[in-house]
């Protein structure tokens, strides 16, 4: 995948200038870049959820599914509730609740959740979804390392030859996912 | 219109006691003021309306009558509901479909009561006028519940759904429904007491038999003072228990819809 950035601006910030980047497909590639660098834009524009920019990303793919850096959950319905949303069914989303130790949890409601119990809840729903391409922005915030081992271990297992893109400020988060490329931006 | 939460620091002992203590006081006012004023004709006592009411449960008529308009109320607010959230939820999608209904609501809005009634009664019958013009004064207020309850949906929420390939009954179901109830019991608290106000508005002007609104009218025409209040302390309570069924009703679909 090839990603070229002539012009990237919110108003008289310019973002990104003559900007080109590629990422392997199939493989597993890490990106690490300073806070404020504009990790959360590069994402939108791969995933083509903003198409606001000079530039272009090819080939296009039909299926993009993010892990966004905000859970994005609904808080007044329970965990369960919100894999049932996916329309997968819900063995499956009990599943995925199993592998990420969600289980007991799943009749709760979001808003009684600690901020890494809901980051695991979201990182199941993006799992549960069929894609051709994965970008997680930050899929292990607020995590123990507990709870990091076993997330890395189902994402390797259900995004294995899939295009993965994760965005992390911790090199460490390379090393668990078996990153096959790191790119670090900004330097 | 935004909702706003605040937390009672009342506890719930607290307020029903201070409930009960204002609604004493405020008898107690009226049986003052009844005293002061002197003249049933004008205002009668509390103790002349309650015996005046006492008689009239006695009678077949005021239930059969009671039954008549609490009908059409009960039919007209479901109605209404209904249509307002199904317009509601596709005039939040799609906006073609608000800016298509949004002259015809705001004209609904806008239009008094009175004026609805007289036009109102040149095309129905007039036992069934309370019907269409209950519908047509809540309606607007309930669609545009609806409509703030869905523009008001997060769009982070949206954005993901739409990655998420989240589309049809389960996008209303597990994203807009969430954030549309609390618009919703907003939209109903303001809504309920005026379809009632407007049905018996209609039905006084309307005159249907075996009505509320032409017992009342008929205490007018009558000078029976005692009655009228009689009539009308049974359409607050009537109101109060139509409220209480209602938001029962609507707390028990929240409970199935938010788990």
């Amino acid at each position: 995948m090839k990603i070229y950035i002539k012009r990237k601006a919110f108003g008289d910030n310019l973002l990104f200038s003559d900007f080109s980047l590629s990422i392997k497909e199939g493989k597993t590639s890490f990106l690490m870049a300073p806070s404020g660098w504009g990790k959360t834009t590069l994402i939108r524009i791969m995933a083509s959820l903003d198409s606001e920019y000079e530039g272009y990303v090819e080939p296009k793919a039909n299926g993009n599914i993010v892990l966004f850096q905000e859970n994005r959950l609904v808080e007044d319905i329970s965990v369960l509730s919100n894999l049932l949303a996916l329309g997968l069914g819900k063995d499956k989303c009990l599943e995925a609740l199993g592998r990420l130790d969600l289980y007991e949890d799943r009749y709760k409601k979001v808003s009684q959740l600690s901020g890494g119990m809901k980051r695991r809840v979201a990182l199941s729903r993006v799992l549960l979804l069929s894609g051709d391409r994965y970008f997680l922005d930050e899929p292990f915030a607020g995590l123990d390392d507990e709870s990091k081992r076993k997330a890395a271990q189902y994402i390797k297992e259900r995004l294995k030859g899939k295009t993965l893109v994760v965005v992390s400020h911790n090199k460490e988060d390379s090393m668990l996912l078996d990153a096959e490329d790191i790119i670090i931006l900004g330097e | 219109m935004e909702v706003f939460l605040v937390k009672s620091c009342i506890s719930e002992k607290k307020r029903k006691i201070y409930l009960l203590s204002g609604i004493t006081f405020w008898i107690l006012f009226w049986w003052v003021m009844s005293i002061f004023v002197g003249e049933k004709l004008f205002l009668p006592s509390p103790f002349t309306v309650i015996k005046t009411m006492l008689f009239l449960l006695g009678e077949k008529e005021f239930w059969s009558d009671i039954s008549f308009s609490a009908v059409r109320v009960i039919i007209s607010y479901g109605l209404s509901f209904v249509l307002a959230l199904a317009f509601g939820v596709v005039g939040g999608c799609y906006e073609k479909v608000d800016i298509l209904l949004s002259p015809l609501v705001k004209a609904m809005r806008s239009i008094p009561v009175a004026s609805i009634v007289i036009l109102v009664l040149l095309w129905v019958k007039s036992r069934n006028l309370s019907l269409v013009v209950s519908f047509l004064v809540v309606f607007p207020l309930l669609y545009e519940s609806v409509l703030s309850g869905m523009r008001n949906t997060d769009s982070l929420l949206l954005e993901a759904a739409d990655n998420y390939g989240i589309k049809g009954y389960r996008r209303l179901r597990y994203i807009y429904l969430p954030s549309l109830f609390p618009y919703l019991e907003n939209g109903i608290k303001s809504s309920l007491g005026l379809c009632w106000k407007s049905a018996m508005a209609a039905e006084v002007i309307g005159l249907p038999s075996h009505s509320i609104g032409s017992r009342l009218y008929e205490a007018k025409v009558y000078l029976d003072t005692p009655s009228l209040f009689a009539w009308t302390v049974a359409i607050v309570l009537l109101a109060v228990v139509f409220e209480k069924l209602a938001f029962l009703l609507f707390s028990l679909v929240k409970k199935r819809v938010m788990k």
